[in-house]
């Protein structure tokens, strides 16, 4: 049999055989991944999406079930996020300075990472410490505030949430 | 004449592929899940927002090493069952570390997520019939990648992004990579910021563009997802972590849509 060279765009082919033949694994996957591709698509235009957005990843606002069915939509660095933090047991010291400088600036968009991730680091600096993270995006500005205190054991802390 | 056992073999190549991408991962990443754990017993952090049981260090050792027996067995021509296990127990894995406190925030299991979605399709739907593998699995691989950097691409749609002042604090004024570092020692501040913003545009470009990457020919968008996967690794030393699984992907699509050719002559991309 002569070969023929005619391609078939992906695209095509995968409408061509859902239609053929419904294949529901492929067709629940694919509906999925356009599911999740409306929220980055409409962030730019929508300033309830940023703000959501923004919230989802201050880990606050949200509900954990709601927070965990958005876990899988795809965010490599996104926004512009800062953080600062001021340690209340040795403010107005040369510790506090060094501490404050170690920790400010822009952050990952999951901005807790920072907290939990320097944890070791920011006991050091001693608690309580109060943290405020600033999410902008495209106009839209979103706070949140959380406070740092020493917890039961002999390291580690408890991270509770300011009221804005 | 193509077998329906040579199809087999060439879906099975495909989920080799991905499981291979994704226990490499975990190979180079073993350590460092056993310190995130330690850290978690050592220093733990109470917070409002994570249930318990999403804090627990055996949880993340549990999620992160469990998945790497399946993958091993994936590795030597597995059957069906340990294809469909191999692809079961990947996605749970990668579920729990994307809700767990100590690995949320990972960009590697979110990736790692939907390549085990992709092979719960290969080892269900692509496994059973040799036609539609060949058709949908190219396709979902593009969907997926293209999903993956379009979530990368519109948080950075900003001015703070294109003028590469993020980046600039992010990397290039403080991680501690060789490829920085180096930067910071041959260069002034001045051009390391004009560096950075050309980065940073140069990022947002072709992050935007592999987001349409679903509307190319299979094998095209094969070699450009590869490509972007290493320039992502090239940018910071430890995403290999998301790199790899993008390859793997990649290679899968396009091992797919090379049985399409050989069987039908229409070849897919």
């Amino acid at each position: 049999m002569k070969r023929q060279s005619r391609q078939t765009l992906p695209v095509v082919a995968f409408i061509r055989e859902v239609l053929r033949q419904r294949d529901t694994l492929g067709i629940c996957i694919a509906t999925a991944v356009l599911l999740f591709s409306i929220f980055p698509l409409v962030l730019p235009i929508s300033p309830g999406v940023r703000v959501a957005a923004a919230r989802r990843f201050q880990l606050a606002g949200w509900p954990f079930p709601l927070w965990a069915l958005f876990q899988p939509l795809p965010s490599m660095y996104n926004f512009e996020n800062h953080w600062e933090v001021a340690f209340t047991s040795i403010a107005g010291t040369t510790a506090d300075e060094t501490c404050r400088r170690e920790f400010g600036g822009f952050v990952n968009h999951h901005v807790l990472d920072a907290v939990f991730l320097g944890r070791v680091a920011l006991e050091r600096c001693g608690f309580p410490a109060h943290v405020r993270f600033r999410t902008t995006y495209r106009g839209t500005t979103v706070e949140s505030g959380y406070v740092l205190t020493a917890g039961p054991g002999l390291h580690g802390f408890i991270l509770t949430p300011q009221p804005e | 004449m193509m077998t329906t056992t040579d199809t087999a073999g060439r879906v099975r190549n495909a989920f080799r592929a991905v499981a291979v991408s994704i226990l490499a991962v975990r190979v180079m990443l073993a350590v460092s899940y056993f310190r995130i754990a330690a850290l978690q017993v050592i220093a733990p952090v109470h917070d409002h927002f994570f249930p318990p049981l999403l804090r627990h260090p055996a949880l993340v050792i549990v999620a992160f090493f469990g998945p790497m027996l399946m993958e091993v067995l994936a590795l030597d021509r597995p059957t069906g069952g340990q294809m469909k296990r191999a692809a079961m127990v990947e996605v749970a894995g990668a579920a729990v570390l994307l809700l767990h406190q100590a690995s949320y925030f990972y960009a590697t299991w979110v990736i790692v997520f939907w390549a085990g979605l992709f092979m719960v399709w290969m080892a269900w739907s692509g496994a059973a019939d040799e036609e539609r593998a060949a058709a949908i699995g190219p396709f979902l691989a593009q969907l997926i990648i293209s999903l993956f950097f379009l979530g990368g691409a519109a948080g950075k749609w900003t001015a703070g992004y294109w003028s590469g002042e993020v980046f600039y604090d992010l990397l290039f004024a403080r991680r501690s990579d060789l490829v920085y570092a180096q930067l910071r020692a041959w260069f002034s501040d001045a051009n390391v910021h004009l560096i950075a913003t050309w980065f940073s545009r140069s990022v947002i470009v072709v992050e935007t563009s592999m987001a349409l990457v679903l509307f190319l020919p299979a094998r095209l968008a094969s070699s450009v997802s590869i490509l972007a996967a290493l320039a992502l690794w090239l940018t910071s030393s430890d995403l290999f972590e998301v790199a790899w699984p993008i390859i793997g992907i990649a290679a899968a699509g396009r091992l797919l849509a090379q049985r399409h050719a050989a069987h039908s002559g229409h070849e897919v991309g």
